[in-house]
């Protein structure tokens, strides 16, 4: 089929609206005329050479495995934030994570623009308009270009130097999910139930695929496959070159929604989570129910056949599935309960950097906050786990205690019916939730909050909308300005590039965090 | 020019104090029937030829898919944690969480298809027809004690037909207690149904039942929301068809005694609210069910509020992503979602009361969240009758 790349003369709207708001380095002149003649000036930007430290795409890498071996240790100081103030932030959706590549960091937004921002200093340098509101993450290619999707129904690829459109493909209804950028192609599933590849170059199409539902899972690769879940509830890999269906598989749940598959090359498995059919509190209440009391004082090798046993017997209620890379297969059952704050689909776990484990959250009796004295319940139950994807068995990660049990409120903890998105930075885990990251040093299990968004309520309810950062002790170490908070919860993983950690709070304010000598 | 009755009733009042005369507040059925018009004027029929031809062509995709699949099943949604066990939207919510039902009702689906019957071919009318008479057999729309409105038979009502979700259900969320009742919208509903085939036979045929659902109404005893004065407005229709002014001339004066109550806009939002229950914090209710004539009527009389109401809606703190299908969530709660029900009342709203254009509608229509997505049908309709640079709906002035 012919492709709809559209030229750049025929986007003179959109460049014309281009903004390039600070920082130019030099100029360049285009002619951008359609019937009528007319220049418009754009800055230039100088950009670095893509290095290992970027983090270019949602996970860091086509397999979205959320690894990056750079960690920065606290103390932390917050080097900039951008979207901080209330009155004039733009709002951003809750799955969208920045990407940062060649000395840039790229975030989309509601009001369907594009930012391009400084990554040293959190100076926007330009904004690109489309024509809808952006709802997930844009991809780089380290090349000079950043592509991304909009519910105006095209897949953009954006000259990072200019700020200027390279070319635009129209897909059939809007494009909510990153894309995926290898060897040369563009990837992304849109609306209309199709999976495009585009030519990088080019932004011809060299295939698309037809599934039976809107596709808003955003899609990770691995040797010559791609993958990603329609919302007909199937798991596809098709071919990267040909669009060819490798396998389909049908999984249990209501929908993929706008998280991503996660991909171990070595253990030659794609994991996949999906929406429960059942009401969040639905789900928590009866994994309690029908796992957690009944084991409570038999120890976890109880708790873990309880739950397989669960989960074999009610598949409607199982949400994580470990796939055969090749035949798609389901390899077995984990003992991985859901948790999350909406309904949704859980986060995907983070792959360690051997590919043989995984890190996710479950609900255990073993729940550090449990154990420190929480109450019983699913909100307490929370646990970080590691998966081993060769057996399917789990163990708990158990950090050490609250660093401030006599301070309860302000100590990070793991919360069973709240969406806990995680990112592994170095030999730190990173958990981004509704009001903050909590950080796991994996190595002395200390734990730590990074970032809590709202000054925790010491009267009880009464949340002050500012950022705060606390040293180990849980003392307040670091309180800014009014945030616009609450816009949209922050279930994108933290990421770490070039010694900044880089989050999206609560409210789509943009953080980065770096270490402070002291 | 139209006439805007009670801002002419206002203005009255206002000269008469200004010159110092005491004024006596007028009867309650005096204003009321300020409103009788909205009652008896109907919605002036469009040229279906002068319909832009992707909509119709949509149009007939929609309904063909319909056809093909015969008769589907109520969608069951769970948004996150606000999904009550609730047949939407007439509240009936048993606990505290449990799916959402959507079309339950069968007079959805005659209402819908009635609306998209002028747009279609003849031969597509006549498939159309035969699929709402199998329909309206097996599930009757007003026929209380039976179908969708009586247990047993109201579990297979959830359980039959061709399902619009793409997931098996849960057996559980099959049992939804109490069973519903025939909502008075229904005989707007069935009023379109009539006009627009023909089939004023069906009316007669069944009178007792659309005679009951409207003495149930009564019985309330309640200011209707504006969906409800649409319900009236179609019993008044009905019996007039059937040759009745007396009873046409009682639900008529209850509609105009709606509208009186209605241009206090926000007693109407909290009623709706109330009705539909509380954990739905979209504030979209007060839109639901909304028809041409109310939507008419509150651009006459309550255009401002009305507008107001809907840009805080829709900003951009609140939902500015409502029109989409299966937009994350962001109002009513800890939710994945948002249900479709949020965006098509906002939808309608804008169509009938702030009267957007065609070429403003369009940019709201999205897709549809499913096949047999009534609301995205009802849309498409509402989207083709919009003004636009070759069509308006004029309407003559206010006759009393």
């Amino acid at each position: 089929m012919r492709g709809k790349a559209i030229s750049l003369l025929s986007l003179v709207v959109v460049v014309l609206t281009a903004v390039s708001s600070s920082g130019s380095v030099s100029e360049a002149t285009i002619n951008v005329g359609t019937g009528h003649s007319r220049q418009e000036t754009v800055a230039s930007y100088q950009v670095a050479l893509a290095s290992p430290d970027d983090w270019p795409t949602v996970q860091k890498n086509p397999q979205r495995t959320g690894y990056a071996s750079e960690s920065v240790e606290p103390p932390y100081f917050i080097k900039w934030t951008w979207n901080t103030n209330q009155a004039a932030a733009v709002r951003i959706s809750g799955k969208t994570q920045p990407v940062v590549s060649q000395g840039m960091v790229f975030i989309g937004a509601y009001d369907g623009r594009l930012y391009a921002l400084d990554a040293n200093s959190g100076a926007q340098l330009w904004s690109f308009p489309t024509g809808g509101p952006i709802f997930h993450s844009a991809a780089a290619d380290g090349d000079g270009r950043v592509y991304f999707g909009s519910d105006d129904k095209y897949i953009y690829a954006v000259d990072i130097t200019t700020g200027q459109c390279a070319w635009a493909y129209r897909t059939g209804a809007g494009v909510w999910v990153a894309p995926l950028v290898v060897d040369g192609v563009v990837y992304a599933g849109s609306r209309d139930g199709y999976f495009y590849a585009l030519d990088a170059a080019s932004g011809r199409l060299r295939w698309r695929f037809k599934t039976g539902g809107p596709i808003l899972n955003t899609a990770a690769y691995s040797n010559g496959r791609v993958f990603f879940g329609s919302d007909d509830m199937y798991a596809y890999a098709l071919g990267a070159s040909d669009g060819v269906l490798q396998w389909r598989t049908k999984l249990p749940g209501q929908s993929f929604r706008d998280y991503w598959p996660v991909v171990s090359e070595k253990q030659n498995v794609v994991i996949f989570r999906t929406m429960p059919v059942y009401p969040h509190l639905d789900m928590l209440d009866a994994e309690f129910s029908a796992v957690l009391e009944p084991t409570r004082n038999q120890g976890f090798e109880a708790e873990i056949a309880a739950a397989v046993s669960y989960l074999r017997g009610n598949r409607a209620r199982q949400s994580l599935f470990v796939l055969d890379l090749v035949s798609g297969r389901e390899r077995y059952v984990a003992p991985v309960l859901w948790t999350g704050g909406v309904g949704g689909p859980a986060a995907p776990p983070v792959i360690d950097p051997t590919g043989d484990k995984a890190y996710l959250v479950t609900l255990s009796n073993q729940g550090y906050w449990l154990q420190a004295g929480g109450f019983y319940d699913f909100r307490s139950a929370a646990a970080l786990a590691l998966l081993n994807l060769s057996t399917g068995d789990i163990a708990i990660v158990q950090p050490n205690p609250p660093a401030s049990p006599s301070n309860p409120q302000r100590a990070f903890r793991l919360i069973g019916d709240e969406t806990s998105s995680l990112s592994l930075l170095g030999s730190s885990l990173y958990v981004s939730m509704s009001q903050g990251v909590g950080k796991i040093d994996l190595s002395t299990g200390a734990l730590s909050h990074a970032i809590h968004e709202m000054e925790p309520p010491l009267d009880g309810f009464t949340y002050a909308t500012n950022l705060a950062i606390f040293d180990r002790s849980e003392s307040l170490a670091f309180s800014s300005e009014s945030t616009s908070a609450h816009l949209a919860p922050a279930w994108a993983p933290a990421i770490v590039s070039h010694g900044a950690v880089f989050w999206k709070s609560d409210g789509g304010a943009l953080v980065a965090l770096v270490h402070q000598q002291r | 020019m139209m006439k805007r009755p009670l801002a002419k009733l206002v203005s009255i009042v206002a000269i008469a104090m200004l010159a110092g005369n005491t004024v006596q507040p007028r009867d309650q059925h005096c204003v009321a029937a300020d409103f009788l018009n909205y009652v008896w004027q109907e919605q002036p029929a469009m040229d279906p030829a002068g319909a832009p031809v992707d909509l119709r062509q949509a149009l007939v995709g929609e309904v063909s898919r319909m056809l093909f699949l015969g008769h589907l099943a109520p969608m069951h949604l769970v948004k996150g944690i606000a999904s009550q066990q609730a047949i939407l939207p007439w509240g009936n919510r048993a606990g505290t969480t449990g799916a959402e039902w959507l079309w339950v009702n069968p007079g959805e689906v005659v209402y819908t298809l009635s609306l998209a019957y002028p747009f279609l071919s003849g031969d597509m009318k006549t498939a159309v027809k035969a699929y709402l008479d199998e329909e309206m057999r097996r599930f009757p729309p007003v026929k209380r004690g039976a179908g969708c409105w009586a247990y047993p038979s109201y579990t297979n009502c959830l359980s039959q037909g061709t399902r619009r979700e793409a997931y098996d259900l849960p057996d559980s969320d099959f049992n939804v207690w109490p069973v519903p009742t025939p909502p008075v919208e229904n005989l707007y509903f069935l009023w379109v149904y009539a006009k627009n085939t023909g089939d004023w036979a069906y009316i007669a045929n069944n009178w007792s039942d659309i005679l009951a659902v409207y003495s149930d109404y009564k019985a309330l005893d309640r200011t209707p929301t504006y969906g409800e004065i649409g319900g009236l407005i179609g019993m008044a229709r009905l019996a007039k068809a059937q040759n009745i002014p007396s009873l046409a001339d009682e639900a008529a004066s209850l509609a105009a005694q709606g509208m009186a109550s209605g241009v206090d806009f926000d007693s109407i939002v909290k009623n709706a609210n109330t009705l539909n229950g509380s954990l739905h914090e979209e504030g979209v209710f007060v839109f639901v069910n909304l028809t041409p004539e109310v939507g008419r009527y509150l651009g006459d009389n309550v255009q401002a509020r009305t507008k107001a109401y809907l840009d805080n809606l829709t900003s951009i703190g609140r939902m500015p992503n409502w029109y989409q299908s299966r937009a994350e969530s962001q109002g009513g709660g800890e939710n994945e979602y948002s249900s479709p029900y949020v965006s098509w009342p906002i939808f309608m709203a804008n169509a009938y009361v702030l009267r957007q254009s065609q070429f403003a509608l369009r940019k709201y229509l999205d897709i549809p969240w499913c096949a047999g997505d009534l609301y995205y049908i009802q849309k498409l309709v509402a989207t083709m009758e919009a003004p636009s640079p070759s069509f308006s709906v004029f309407f003559p002035s206010a006759v009393k």
